[in-house]
């Protein structure tokens, strides 16, 4: 089992690393867009590129972030269960989490197929939403792993 | 059952949720996709849930999350912010509290660039405590200024919240600037007289430094000259026009950057460190905003907030007893779902009826502005304690000890408000 | 009896206290009403169902089974009516929203199938508001910065602005700090979005006249689930507040232009050699339309059948208007 399971890391690792990207890109384009505007150059598309990009950045570190257990949670109750309690308590809401994302992940990807059938795109410079929509939707699938990966490390008393 | 039943119960649930350890992010978008889809249906609901989650993460505004706590990073990796406080206490360090007091200044400052009061507690929990913690400040005290000094900004302009509450109440956006000058200032300089006032007290919770000679001081000057000159370049840019107070984020992020690179300061791999942190922050922020919008989109079709607004604004009370529980009304709705969205969900249900009270709009905006600062740190989601928490990875416990003076001082501001409705409206009246 | 109630929910993102949102109030309490309360329609008010952006979609997949925005928020999804988006020269609110109805009957885009529309309206003309710099001419344009989204932004850039995508909350602060120099939208925003409190100067460009174009649509299963004397009571209750918002929009225009100039703000009209030279700025604008029309599929005669139609009417309904003594700001 420990080889998908690096694989997943590694996953997790490389889209967190292409959300760092998007947000180094995210600042240098801001930058670029008020130099140039101040010279009367704007470059008008920033604002809608920067707000995609603002999907990768947070879509794509999601997992990463899980797996770091670096969303916020509240222990205090659980700190005063037993080992077996915690572990059931745990894989119980592993659980609840990967429906949650399977739902947000399965209807992104119909979210970006109604983007790509109805050719919505940005306000101005008209760039389509639906990589973004299929992008993310990904990042929901890779999410879910992470949660699956939880259950198994929490049965074998790696968890925490 | 009925919707408003239904709602009860889901805010219940969410209640016990919290307590299983679960994401509460995640725990708000559950509850809210659930309850959504037991009263209009599962397939809305899914409909929901994705989009409430694709709008939250390509919200141009929400960009100054991670690039405000990036620049934040780099300076704290940078040792920059090392430098600021080396020199800030050589200024102020023998003053009781001088380090925490410099915090309230700054973060103040701060704040009124980039508009945020999670932002703005992010990036401080990740710089001024460390640096607090350095000079022996007692984890209580760092971790309550960084928690509540984020507020502040709700009601000090330039501020989002009271731009849109100018906007549904139609009154002068204007005439809500100038009233909150003062009242801000006000409770900025009360937290000062806190720090000062708790460290005199109990002087074990911060370390105070033997005085500075002039020569001293001025020698720590240089070090933080081009730090400072960073700064007033990005407030007098938004100042003066050049940039907004989202774009400032980059741009300081830029600013920073430039000048930890001249400096050889910063290593491509603490810059890698400053943006993964900055990314850890934004998105723990971020899933709370995600789901706190799909919970809220929940609460508004259980018809709550309309149903209890018509009821208190129907008791047979006198009407400052009646504005009180409206603004507790604020205070618990605004406790579980994001404060502005209540406000939005809120203000034009309890509005016209705060007219027909005969109270002033102006003074009723300000008011209800120091409200959503209290709830901003009140349980159960406090999102600037969760921001402190999940980042210093210091107990609740804790960091609420250190929040309640300063609570404590919010809602003697909100009385004082009462009792003198001229703090809020005597700037105005001079210029309207 | 209380088993055939049809309880149903409406969305509009505008809030509650703008005219336009009490007018969709209206229109939910005038069903209740007329149906002897078979119908109940919930309101949401100020976003706080489905924002603009995801109203369309909100009412296509039921969170929301009534919505009210607008088509720039979703540019690509109404191809045929963001022919409306052009400047086609609406001189008032009045006429563009006859026109765009007239348009709508006529020839049934197809970007509506899905839904079931209960009236479009058309705004009155984008006009250009600066903060403290008078545009009298082309050239005073030149350079300034103007907030400006979508299909407005080549308007701004082809006059010689420098076009400014913001989203509508930070513009009140950016006009005041001067990270812009003004904005083309509506007059109504003078009073409603405040921004005679910033911007001093009003050109009334008219003659270029691009409105923006409103839905008030409904779900579309649950249209049909109506039965048809309660489905008539929806289609004269729309008929009727489609009349009150086209009236609506020039005593809106009206109030914001008194508004500035009760402020101190200053009205500008352009000769008619200027107007002309405005106009001919912004053709190319119209060729652009038509070229991605036809790379979609849909034939260039088509599509000036659209244009010439349009322009006809404009003309009908300008002096219909003038013709009923219906005020109008130009
Ligand atoms: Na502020
Ligand atoms: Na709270």
């Amino acid at each position: 089992m420990t080889r998908p399971f690096d694989i997943l890391r590694f996953i997790c690792k490389l889209l967190s690393y292409i959300a760092g990207t998007a947000l180094t890109v995210m600042m240098f384009l801001t930058v670029a867009d008020v130099f140039l505007r101040a010279g009367g150059y704007p470059f008008v598309g920033t604002y809608e590129i920067v707000s995609l990009l603002l999907a990768v950045v947070i879509g794509f570190g999601i997992p990463q972030v899980s797996l770091d257990k670096g969303h916020v949670f509240m222990e205090f109750l659980l700190e005063r269960f037993s080992q077996r309690g915690r572990n059931i308590m745990n894989t119980f809401t592993r659980l609840l989490c990967i429906l949650l994302f399977a739902c947000i992940g399965y209807n992104l990807i119909l979210v970006g197929a109604s983007y790509q059938a109805s050719g919505e795109v940005t306000a101005t410079i008209k760039l389509p939403f639906y990589p973004v929509a299929y992008g993310v939707a990904f990042c929901c699938l890779i999410e879910c792993f992470v949660f699956i990966y939880d259950i198994v490390i929490i049965w074998r008393g790696q968890y925490e | 059952m009925s919707e408003i039943m239904t709602g009860i119960i889901g805010l219940t649930v969410l209640l016990l949720f919290f307590a299983t350890g679960i994401e509460l992010g995640f725990a708000m978008a559950l509850v809210g996709f659930v309850g959504f889809g037991y009263l209009n249906g599962f397939p809305s609901a899914m409909s929901l849930l994705s989009r409430d989650v694709f709008e939250v993460i390509t919200n141009y505004g929400y960009t100054v999350f991670p690039l405000f706590i990036l620049m934040g990073q780099i300076g704290f990796n940078a040792g920059i912010a090392t430098r600021l406080y080396n020199a800030a206490n050589k200024f102020i360090g023998h003053i009781p509290g001088g380090l925490a007091m410099a915090t309230v200044i700054g973060a103040t400052g701060f704040k009124t660039i980039c508009g945020s009061s999670a932002a703005t507690s992010a990036t401080f929990a990740g710089v001024a405590i460390p640096e607090m913690d350095r000079y022996g400040y007692d984890k209580k005290l760092s971790s309550g200024v960084v928690a509540t000094v984020g507020t502040l900004g709700v009601i000090i302009p330039p501020s989002v919240t009271l731009i849109i509450f100018g906007i549904i109440t139609e009154q002068s956006i204007g005439q809500l600037f100038l009233a909150g000058i003062i009242p801000g200032l006000i409770i900025a300089l009360l937290f000062i007289g806190i720090i000062y006032g708790w460290v005199k007290i109990n002087p074990a919770i911060a370390r105070t430094s033997q005085k500075s000679t002039w020569k001293e001081r001025i020698r720590s000057l240089p070090e933080v000259f081009w730090v400072l000159m960073v700064f007033l370049l990005v407030i007098g840019g938004i100042m003066r026009g050049f940039f907004t107070p989202t774009e400032a984020g980059a741009v300081g992020t830029f600013a920073v950057l430039l000048l930890a690179s001249v400096k050889r300061d910063l290593t491509f791999k603490n810059y890698l460190k400053s943006v993964q942190e900055g990314l850890r922050t934004a998105i723990m922020i971020l899933m709370l905003i995600a789901g706190s919008t799909i919970l809220g989109h929940f609460i508004a079709i259980t018809n709550i907030p309309q149903q209890t607004a018509e009821w208190i604004v129907s008791l047979p009370l006198n009407r400052y007893l009646i504005l009180i529980l409206i603004f507790l009304v604020y205070e618990v709705g605004g406790s579980f779902i994001d404060d502005l969205t209540f406000m939005i969900l809120a203000t034009p249900i309890f509005f016209p009826a705060v007219l027909k009270l005969g109270f002033n709009p102006i003074w009723f905006g300000i008011t209800l502005g120091v409200v959503l600062m209290i709830g901003v740190v009140i349980p159960p989601v406090a999102i600037c304690v969760f921001v402190v928490k999940n980042i210093t990875k210091i107990p609740l416990g804790t960091i609420y000890k250190g929040v309640a003076p300063f609570l404590i001082a919010l809602v003697f501001i909100w009385g004082l408000l009462f009792l003198i409705p001229q703090m809020a409206l005597w700037l105005p009246s001079l210029f309207y | 009896s209380a088993a055939t109630v049809t309880k149903l929910k409406a969305a509009n993102y505008l809030p509650i206290t703008h005219p336009m949102s009490l007018l969709t109030r209206w229109f939910c309490d005038e069903v209740k009403k007329r149906s002897n309360g078979r119908v109940e329609i919930t309101y949401y008010d100020g976003g706080t169902l489905l924002n603009p952006v995801k109203m369309y979609d909100g009412v296509l997949t039921g969170i929301a089974d009534l919505g009210f925005s607008h088509i720039q928020y979703t540019r690509g999804r109404f191809p045929v009516t963001e022919v409306f988006d052009l400047p086609l020269g609406f001189p008032s609110g009045w006429t563009a929203t006859a026109v765009a109805t007239d348009f709508f009957n006529k020839y049934k885009p197809s970007d509506w199938k899905d839904m079931h529309v209960l009236y479009l309206t058309t705004s009155g003309p984008i006009i250009l508001q600066t903060t403290s710099k008078p545009v009298m001419n082309l050239s005073q344009l030149k350079g300034l910065k103007i907030r400006a989204v979508g299909q407005m932004s080549d308007i701004i850039k082809a006059l010689g602005g420098v076009p400014v995508p913001l989203q509508m909350p930070d513009v009140y602060d950016s006009l005041r700090r001067g990270v812009i120099d003004g904005v083309v939208v509506d007059l109504s925003t003078l009073k409603y979005w405040k921004f005679a409190e910033v911007n001093k100067n009003v050109t009334a460009d008219w003659q270029l006249g691009t409105g923006i174009t409103f839905y008030f649509v409904m779900n579309k299963g649950k249209w049909e689930a109506l039965p048809p004397d309660i489905q008539k009571i929806f289609s004269e209750v729309a008929s009727e507040a489609r009349e009150k918002q086209a009236v609506l929009w020039d005593k809106m225009d009206i109030e914001g232009k008194d508004l500035l100039v009760s402020q101190g703000g200053k009205m500008i009209y352009l000769s008619d050699t200027e107007a002309a030279a405005w106009v001919k700025a912004v053709e190319p604008i119209i060729g652009e339309y038509k070229k991605n029309m036809v790379a979609k599929g849909y034939k260039e005669a088509e599509i000036d059948g659209w244009m010439t139609y349009i322009k006809e009417r404009i003309g009908y309904w300008h002096k219909e208007q003038k013709k009923r003594g219906i005020p109008s700001a130009f």
